[in-house]
């Protein structure tokens, strides 16, 4: 009881009474509590003393660190802490094993304790834009996840421990620092979205099973080449591989039935392949900024396709195909 | 409030905070095009300050502070 009224006293100091109870009762029962975007520069330990919370918003705060005691609330199922300045975790955090979701983005984490692989019923976890360096190969145990961003750290490498990620759709891993790809990533069954952006990966043909894949996103890998069958995507409805050093597309793109979307600007293709056309769900083109001199005459077999950029080549003039609602040249 | 609104938003192109949102709410391409209205450039420079910025456009309420936030994020990983 007595830590319930110490935080109910921090409350009012605090001048948060306008936003969160201080009634003894009401404080007992607490089940959301949403400190968001009021300039936090810490939190008592005696909000361990909310029991019953299931939710803590917590985001835009200043916070530099979570107390200890947020171990003792363990009904918590949702944890919001995004764009703090957090460097480190509690161990407690492993104690908060009802916990389904965590964002932690935009934090100056760099590594998350051991304790962390214990919320073992996480679905969706957000950790992008911190600093993190590596991850524990526990993260295995984490195998409940659905959605995992990792994107904008510096990792240089992934522990080989997706396998048992039977239900991960949704894996960001965008703007880090990889060269390659566990094998492991090949056996996420029902892997949805892959974002690779912003990494050096060459190692492409670990992406050749995912037959799942709705979208793929390899911009900024320095690819010269697609050195896979991107014929077996085939679910595959948007692809990005914008800012390579591509010269050319290969032919089997042109057997993704089902792309909507189909981005490749600022490489340095010389040419796109004349079946191009063939894509009769095409929604989108963007081969802006590169060096080609004309454009597939099957493009006027696109139907569907209602956005095209091809500024910034050589020359080019807008095709004639009744569909398209922009063109970015004349 | 006035110095959030000042602040350069990304090295590329020197665009302030406020020239930033002139050029979004004048634009009706998507990120990835207004993107590189603001910074004249290709690169994914200054990608979580200017998409959170154009989101806020889109949802019409601008939340400075954390755009502030953001920005001092970007140049501390930058250092």
């Amino acid at each position: 009881m007595r830590a319930i009224e110490e935080f109910a006293r921090w409350v009012k100091h605090s001048n948060l009474a306008s936003k969160v109870p201080t009634d003894i009762d009401t404080l007992k029962n607490l089940s959301v509590l949403d400190l968001t975007k009021l300039k936090l520069r810490e939190l008592p330990d005696c909000i361990g003393a909310l029991e019953n919370l299931t939710v803590l918003k917590l985001s835009g705060n200043r916070l530099r660190k979570l107390p200890e005691s947020i171990g003792r609330l363990t009904r918590l199922r949702n944890i919001q802490c995004e764009n703090n300045l957090l460097e480190s975790l509690p161990d407690s955090i492993g104690s908060l094993t009802s916990l389904v979701i965590l964002n932690l983005n935009g934090n100056k984490l760099r590594t998350l304790p051991e304790s962390f692989y214990n919320l073992v019923n996480l679905t969706r976890l957000t950790i992008a834009a911190n600093s993190l360096e590596m991850l524990s190969p526990s993260l295995a145990r984490l195998r409940k996840l659905l959605y995992l961003s990792l994107d904008t750290n510096y990792l240089r490498e992934l522990p080989d421990v997706f396998e048992p990620m039977h239900a991960l759709y949704y894996l960001d891993l965008s703007f880090n620092e990889l060269t390659t790809l566990p094998p492991s990533i090949s056996q996420i069954v029902e892997l949805e979205t892959l974002l690779l952006e912003g990494n050096a990966i060459t190692d492409l043909p670990a992406l050749e099973s995912h037959d799942m894949l709705i979208r793929l996103n390899l911009s900024d890998n320095s690819l010269t080449r697609l050195d896979f069958d991107i014929s077996c995507l085939e679910d595959l409805k948007i692809l990005s591989l914008d800012n390579n050093l591509l010269t050319s597309l290969p032919e089997s793109i042109c057997q993704l039935a089902n792309l909507e979307y189909l981005s490749a600007s600022s490489n340095e293709l010389k040419s796109l392949p004349e079946c191009l056309g063939d894509l009769s769900h095409l929604i989108e083109l963007d081969v802006e900024d590169n060096d080609l001199t004309t454009l597939p005459g099957s493009l006027e077999n696109l139907t569907a396709l209602r956005n095209l950029y091809i500024d910034n080549n050589h020359d080019l003039k807008r095709p004639d195909i009744p569909s398209l609602e922009f063109c970015d040249v004349e | 409030m006035d110095a959030m609104q000042q602040r350069t938003i990304c090295e590329c192109g020197s665009k302030s905070v406020s020239q930033a949102v002139e050029i979004f709410q004048a634009t009706d391409l998507p990120y990835k095009k207004a993107k590189k209205l603001v910074t004249g450039c290709s690169k994914t420079c200054c990608r979580r300050p200017l998409m959170a910025l154009f989101n806020m456009i889109e949802f019409g309420e601008i939340d400075y502070e954390e755009i502030d936030f953001l920005i001092d994020q970007m140049n501390e990983r930058q250092e």
